[in-house]
């Protein structure tokens, strides 16, 4: 039987808990407004910029460029994986290794398999799944939140192994927020931009004036294309972070709920036991008087 | 007759559903200036000051490399960076345009990395102070 003095140390140690866990989950409910407020003002861009961009490049068929381009024989692809360097945030970090396992598996059934090449934004997903993969580079940033500019590095410097030719693919697989309690998985292909047959012709439908380009449809996308690339990086990025302090502030919650709960159990006990003492010792005390009266 | 103005940038929405009637814009042909009904039109984003004239008068925003495109009733315009003339610290602009001139007026040994990044610190200055004296 636990004895009182243990229950109470139990008690004591769950306080302490509940403090951390409590002030973790402010500290994540802080940092989550600040990144929503980021990516919710960053998406409105990156889909005009996306949608603008493949609307364009349907309405101009002559219009080809490398960034458009499959190239089939080419067989290398590389895929950058976003988590977290920080654990403690639930499900967050193993619902990307999980998505990264299932990508990997998806692409070794197919015919003739793309030979994959894994990058990593954040160690936690990266220590989980590098051993059976081949891995290159973990990008890190100087600060938490990465800048636009740090983020452009790492885009350059994928965008530049496509354009080289050395991959023909580039992915992504990161969490996308979605709400404060909840984050999708995606797994996203970013380069070649592909636009099929059936998206083009009914971006065809849906536009059946064209635009009037200045200076020419060829140099917009010249310039935008890249662009595109590299907005869609940042926000995956961006998503991933939003999801990281949403995933961490859940789970923050619900330990502290598991706290107090535990508490209030260690509590009861604890005070069952005392009364179960007093009611011994009174009897004791009582039995005592009554044998020396007797 | 008016239209609607919408100016996003990566860093969050600048404005939303501004009605305006007449809106000049630099592009990298020059400005151009777009009225209700204008034709469908794509253009490249040149680096200048925006003004978009509404019911309740004028308004300024800094644009950067970016888009702007025109259709129907509505102008999107997509800008690297922007900055509404309400928001500009005047002395701040004074001050940074000071600094990046100073810089490349003085030493040549600037690396060419740094020669365009004072050059475009210089730029910016430049805008911000614009955009300040049109408020």
């Amino acid at each position: 039987m636990a004895n009182i003095k243990d229950l109470k140390k139990r008690i004591k140690s769950t306080k302490g808990t509940f403090k951390i866990t409590k002030a973790m989950k402010l500290v994540s409910a802080a940092k989550l407004n600040k990144a929503q407020i980021r990516i919710l003002g960053m998406r409105p861009y990156a889909t005009e910029l996306e949608s603008t961009v493949r609307t364009v490049s349907a309405l101009n068929k002559d219009y080809t460029s490398i960034y458009f381009n499959e190239n089939k024989a080419n067989r290398q692809s590389v895929v950058l994986v976003v988590s977290s360097d920080k654990g403690l945030c639930g499900g967050y970090n193993s619902s990307v290794t999980k998505a990264v396992r299932r990508f990997v598996k998806e692409k070794a059934s197919e015919e003739n398999p793309e030979k994959l090449k894994f990058y990593y934004v954040g160690k936690k997903a990266r220590d989980l799944v590098q051993k059976e993969l081949n891995s290159a580079k973990t990008f890190t940033f100087a600060k938490q939140d990465p800048t636009f500019e740090e983020v452009r590095k790492i885009a350059d410097e994928l965008g530049s192994l496509f354009t080289s030719g050395e991959v023909g693919k580039v992915y992504v697989i990161y969490n996308s927020f979605i709400s404060a309690i909840a984050f999708e998985t995606k797994a996203r292909q970013l380069l070649p931009l592909s636009v099929s047959e059936e998206e083009k012709e009914e971006l065809r439908a849906k536009y059946p004036y064209d635009y009037q380009y200045e200076p020419s449809p060829g140099s917009i996308l010249d310039t935008l294309v890249p662009e595109v690339f590299v907005t869609s990086v940042y926000a995956a990025i961006l998503d991933a972070i939003a999801s990281e302090h949403g995933a961490r502030m859940s789970a923050m919650e619900n330990a502290t709920k598991n706290c107090k709960e535990m508490i209030r159990k260690l509590s009861l006990k604890m005070n069952k036991l005392r009364q179960a003492k007093i009611t011994t010792e009174l009897a004791e005390v009582v039995s005592g008087a009554e044998s020396l009266n007797g | 007759m008016s239209f609607k103005l919408h100016l996003y940038t990566p860093k969050g929405t600048i404005i939303k559903g501004l009605e305006a009637s007449e809106i000049t814009v630099p592009t990298v042909r020059g400005e151009i200036g777009i009225l209700p009904d204008h034709t469908h039109i794509l253009t490249e984003l040149g680096t200048g000051v925006m003004t978009a004239k509404t019911s309740s008068g004028l308004r300024h925003f800094s644009v950067t490399a970016g888009l702007c495109r025109v259709m129907k009733d509505v102008v999107t315009v997509l800008s690297f960076t922007s900055e509404k003339a309400e928001e500009i610290d005047l002395e701040r602009a004074k001050a940074a345009k000071a600094k990046a001139a100073s810089r490349l007026s003085g030493e040549s040994s600037l690396s060419d990395v740094e020669l365009i990044k004072f050059r475009r610190k210089l730029e910016r200055a430049e805008i911000r102070l614009r955009l300040a004296n049109l408020k």
